[in-house]
């Protein structure tokens, strides 16, 4: 099999990809002239030199050898899924529990850490929360909501 | 014109009791929500901004530039730490900060910014006394032609500051550009690439960019890889000290960079951003060895730091005596004067000089209060590294998604974090750099609108831009810089072929 | 201490007169919200301020101010379009709103119907303010100029379809003017560029353009509206000066959400034109050159419409839309 370095092959063909996307995305807004270039132009534009830049990082990819690095499902999900679920629970119960859950999420991350640590922690930064924003700072942020 | 009475007046009003102690407050408010990820400089004057209404003018602007100088100040602390940039002009001190911490070397870190701000901000200050009224006349000289050529020098002189592989840093730089020109269009009005959302149609939250592409990927990173050991393992009063060489090196760096933030400072609609990235350019550039920048060099974080409190210090200048705020923070600030009844412009110099000149001399005693008040708290932020990072993440997690949901009182900045956060850990896998992509969100939208804007005043006449004497000069240094860059790069490929050459003959 | 007894008192009131016509007559009961739908220390923003300050120390209640900024007022007024029409969620308005409605195509609510106007608040002219070294002083001089001129013309304005643009558009249509539009995104940076000679003139809010006007930065040619403003009265208005009837000014307003009780409406409109009529309030709109305009919140809602009506008409012939 020929050596291809599999992170530069894909970073050039995402860089690619985006070029593209942008620059065909930019075809549906007016071009202009060069006078008055219109909300096309630039993007267009940015778009393709995007695309060249990303066939070129996937052209040197090809010749030397490299390994796509590991993707951690686990970190990242416990992660983005926090934030996923202070953005949902914000507006329908409040501060405590969004800041609560969101902690409590993010620390599944962590292989070392048992229920009682995910309990604690999470309580405590919530009052953290509480005292930084709501008690000191007043900030117009709902505290505790019931939706139903 | 009488620079000693202004001093006078200006430090007769600053050294008031109450003056004093609100400023103390503002910097102590400031530095601490600084340092909180996902408050810069622009949220934490924000949500300060309602307590001083009930403040006489002068001490509310006192206090909140304070607030403004603190979280600036603090933003580069959990930059420094975390790898956390709170705002713009704090995205460049990630770039050796963060790996100075990483080797152990936070406490150097956070003493030579201490230092470097300080300089830089007494530098600006004293620019602001000096130079003022001269700066005002000077600054109109610049129209869109001249923002477009300086806008360019900025962004060229900072897409080659990464130099390992070129096409993927100038690719980063294209896409954070492409990411800028999300929102409306200024010329035409027209939302471009909105997706549908309402939210959209400003453009990307910076805030939610910043802490999505650094913070969240970095959090994953980092608990993807061993979550309970804590980043370092001592903290001596000894690792806060900068060697003799670290001291000699970063001498003029702190000079240099103070300039340039007073250059790009006083311009109005510049900031401070484009003046970091421009100082961390030539540093890296005048390098006898610029491969250790990257990798927690003491220049690439002492030479922005110093440009940036010299620019917010030079901001005030067209702000206060022109009216034209150069920076989202300071149109806020801007606004806090005209709640209090006073309108900034020409005739506040003359008719407030007390306001005026109190201002300036209360800037230089919160530099001074920013410098007493952490120098000796360094040890305290370093000490909080040893807090295990599996009880710090949730922690830093909870304040990002607050800190970005009170900007404008929306969750879809949040899902925006999560956007870019899941954006920011693929590119890092993918061995992409990412700061030149804040570099080009938010350098490419002020290039693409003034372009336009010159190119309507003069109606597509493109020589009549290179013709007018500041913007032909900044344009044939944009061209001078690219093909330096070019011939710097061929050289070391030339070089690196010979060195494979001669193995290959042994 | 006399708010907390009056508010107590009302609360007494309100339990007693329940499920009565009169019950709306205790309002407020809780503290009450006026959404700004721009970033703080705007005008709007200001303007609000000092109404909810104001009627803050009439109503005994806290008036909270609430920032949402974004989407050029879309989504605070999107946000107000879905609250519950009980009075305690207001919103600022300016004749922006009005001019969004004519040229944005697809906004998530119906300015004219998922609104109820309530009180206006006031109105301040704008200056048309040119760069210092223009051989123009008065109105009609600066007319033949930009008609003579071989030079390409431009003027400064702070987005599609605001209030500088239809302002400009419409000077160009009575002036018999072509001047070519240049959009900023703000009114200081379109002023900094009149200052420094780059653009021939921008029409912008007296706020803005009175200190440097006075200051000779920037030379004040006229004054939009129909009368001429006692902050400058040098400043002829363009009415007078051959443009007949322009007029186009900033004004500000208070809505509340569709589907509010008439009642409570009127009463809420008598509370804040009292505010108005306060020494303290014209004061403060004085000092920017602007005058407060009480009026009945069946005449604010005429204005209203005459607004809509103008604007979009004013869009189509000059062609202000989003491309």
């Amino acid at each position: 099999m020929r050596k291809v370095d599999r992170v530069d092959l894909l970073a050039g063909l995402l860089v690619l990809a985006t070029g593209v996307y942008f620059a065909v995305g930019a075809l549906e807004y007016r071009m202009g002239t060069i006078t008055r270039m219109g909300p096309g132009f630039v993007p267009f534009w940015l778009g393709v030199i995007a695309a060249l830049l990303g066939a070129v990082i996937a052209a040197t990819a090809l010749g030397r050898a490299g390994r796509l690095p590991e993707f951690a499902w686990r970190a990242s999900g416990s992660v983005l899924g926090a934030i996923l679920a202070f953005g949902v629970l914000l507006p329908l119960f409040g501060l405590l529990t969004a800041a609560f859950a969101a902690s409590a999420i993010s620390m599944t991350g962590n292989p070392a850490a048992g229920k009682r640590l995910i309990l604690l922690t999470s309580a405590a930064i919530t009052l953290i929360c509480w005292t930084v924003f709501i008690a000191t700072l007043g900030l117009p942020i709902p505290v505790w909501e019931m939706p139903f | 014109m009488d620079v000693w009475a202004n001093i006078v007046i200006g430090f007769d009003t600053a050294l008031s009791p109450t003056n004093l102690i609100y400023c103390l407050l503002g910097v102590s408010l400031g530095t601490f929500f600084g340092m909180l990820p996902g408050i810069g400089s622009l949220a934490a004057v924000s949500m300060l901004l309602p307590i001083t209404f009930y403040l006489e003018p002068t001490t509310a602007l006192v206090m909140l530039a304070g607030v403004y100088y603190g979280a600036e100040y603090g933003g580069s602390t959990s930059s420094i730490l975390l790898n956390l940039p709170g705002t713009p002009s704090n995205a460049v001190t990630c770039l050796d900060g963060y790996p100075m911490s990483q080797q152990g070397r936070a406490g150097v870190a956070l003493f030579s910014t201490t230092i470097a701000s300080f300089i830089g901000g007494t530098l600006g200050v004293i620019a602001l006394y000096l130079l003022a009224p001269l700066i005002v006349r000077w600054a109109l000289a610049f129209g869109p032609a001249e923002y477009f050529a300086i806008m360019l020098f900025g962004l060229v002189a900072a897409a080659t500051v990464t130099q390992d592989a070129p096409a993927k840093g100038l690719a980063m730089v294209v896409l954070g550009m492409l990411l800028g020109t999300v929102g409306a269009d200024i010329t035409s009005g027209v939302p471009r690439f909105h997706f549908g959302f309402f939210e959209l149609r400003d453009g990307i939250n910076f805030i939610a960019l910043a802490m999505g592409l650094f913070g969240v990927s970095e959090i994953i990173l980092s608990i993807a890889q061993s979550v309970d050991k804590p980043f370092i393992q001592k903290v001596t009063l000894r690792s806060m000290v900068p060697t003799r060489d670290e001291v000699r090196r970063s001498v003029m760096p702190v000079f240099r960079g103070a300039g340039i933030g007073g250059f790009f400072g006083a311009l109005p609609g510049t900031g401070p951003s484009i003046a970091t990235f421009i100082g961390y350019a030539i540093e890296k550039r005048l390098s006898s060895t610029p491969e250790r920048f990257g990798k927690g060099a003491i220049e690439g974080i002492v030479s922005p730091e110093s440009a940036n409190n010299a620019a917010v210090q030079a901001a005030f200048i067209p702000t206060m005596t022109l009216g034209i705020p150069g920076s989202a923070t300071m149109a806020v600030m801007m606004g806090a004067l005209l709640i209090h009844g006073i309108q900034p412009g020409p005739q506040l110099m003359n008719q407030n000089p007390d306001i005026f000149w109190g201002l300036a001399a209360s800037f230089w005693i919160g530099n001074l209060l920013l410098l007493i008040l952490n120098i000796p708290l360094i040890g305290l932020w370093v000490r909080m590294l040893k807090i295990p990072y599996g009880v710090l993440y949730p922690a830093v997690i909870c304040f990002i998604c607050i800190g970005v949901y009170t900007v404008r009182t929306s969750t879809f900045d949040v899902f925006l974090v999560l956007f870019f956060g899941l954006m920011g850990y693929v590119l890092r896998l993918l061995r992409f750099e990412l700061a030149p992509i804040l570099i080009g969100f938010i350098l490419g939208p002020m290039v693409e609108e003034n372009f336009k804007r010159a190119m309507l005043i003069y109606r597509g006449d493109f020589g009549e831009i290179m013709g007018r004497p500041i913007s032909g000069t900044l344009l044939a240094m944009t061209a001078a810089l690219l093909v330096w860059t070019f011939w710097s790069v061929m050289r070391a490929r030339r070089r690196e072929i010979r060195r494979e050459a001669r193995w290959a003959d042994d | 201490m006399n708010g907390r007894m009056t508010s107590a008192l009302a609360v007494t009131a309100g339990l007693a007169l329940a499920g009565t016509a009169h019950a709306q007559e205790d309002f407020p009961q809780q503290p009450v919200t006026i959404v700004v739908p721009f970033s703080p220390g705007g005008s709007n923003d200001i303007v609000a301020r000092q109404l909810g300050q104001q009627l803050q120390e009439l109503w005994g209640e806290p008036v909270v101010i609430e920032n949402r900024p974004g989407g050029g007022a879309t989504i605070g007024s999107a946000y107000l379009a879905e609250q519950d029409p009980d009075g305690y969620t207001l919103m600022i308005a300016s004749v922006t709103f009005t001019m969004n409605a004519a040229v944005q195509s697809e906004l998530p609510y119906d300015s004219r119907e998922d609104f109820t106007p309530i009180a206006l608040i006031g109105q301040v002219p704008l200056v048309i303010g040119a760069r210092p070294d223009i051989p123009a002083e008065t109105p009609q001089e600066l007319i033949t100029y930009l008609q003579e001129s071989d030079e390409p013309l431009s003027y400064g304005a702070t987005g599609v379809g605001s209030i500088q643009h239809f302002a400009g558009e419409l000077f160009n249509q009575a002036a018999g003017t072509e001047v070519q539009v240049i959009q900023y995104p703000g009114g200081a940076p379109a002023m900094t560029d009149v200052m420094g000679g780059h653009i021939e003139y921008s029409i912008g809010s007296m706020t803005q353009m009175k200190p440097q006007i006075d200051e000779g930065n920037i030379k004040g040619i006229a004054v939009t509206s129909l009368e001429r403003s006692d902050a400058m009265p040098d400043l002829p208005t363009l009415a007078e000066s051959g443009l007949e009837d322009f007029e186009v000014i900033q004004w500000w307003a208070i809505l509340g959400p569709d589907g509010m009780d008439q009642a409570l409406v009127d009463e809420i409109n008598e509370d804040i034109n009292q505010v108005l009529s306060s020494d303290a309030f014209t004061e403060f709109l004085a000092a920017d050159g602007g005058t407060p305009r009480p009026m009945s919140a069946q005449e604010t809602a005429d204005f209203m419409t005459r607004n809509f009506d103008r604007w979009a008409q004013v869009a189509e012939e000059a062609g202000i839309r989003e491309e």
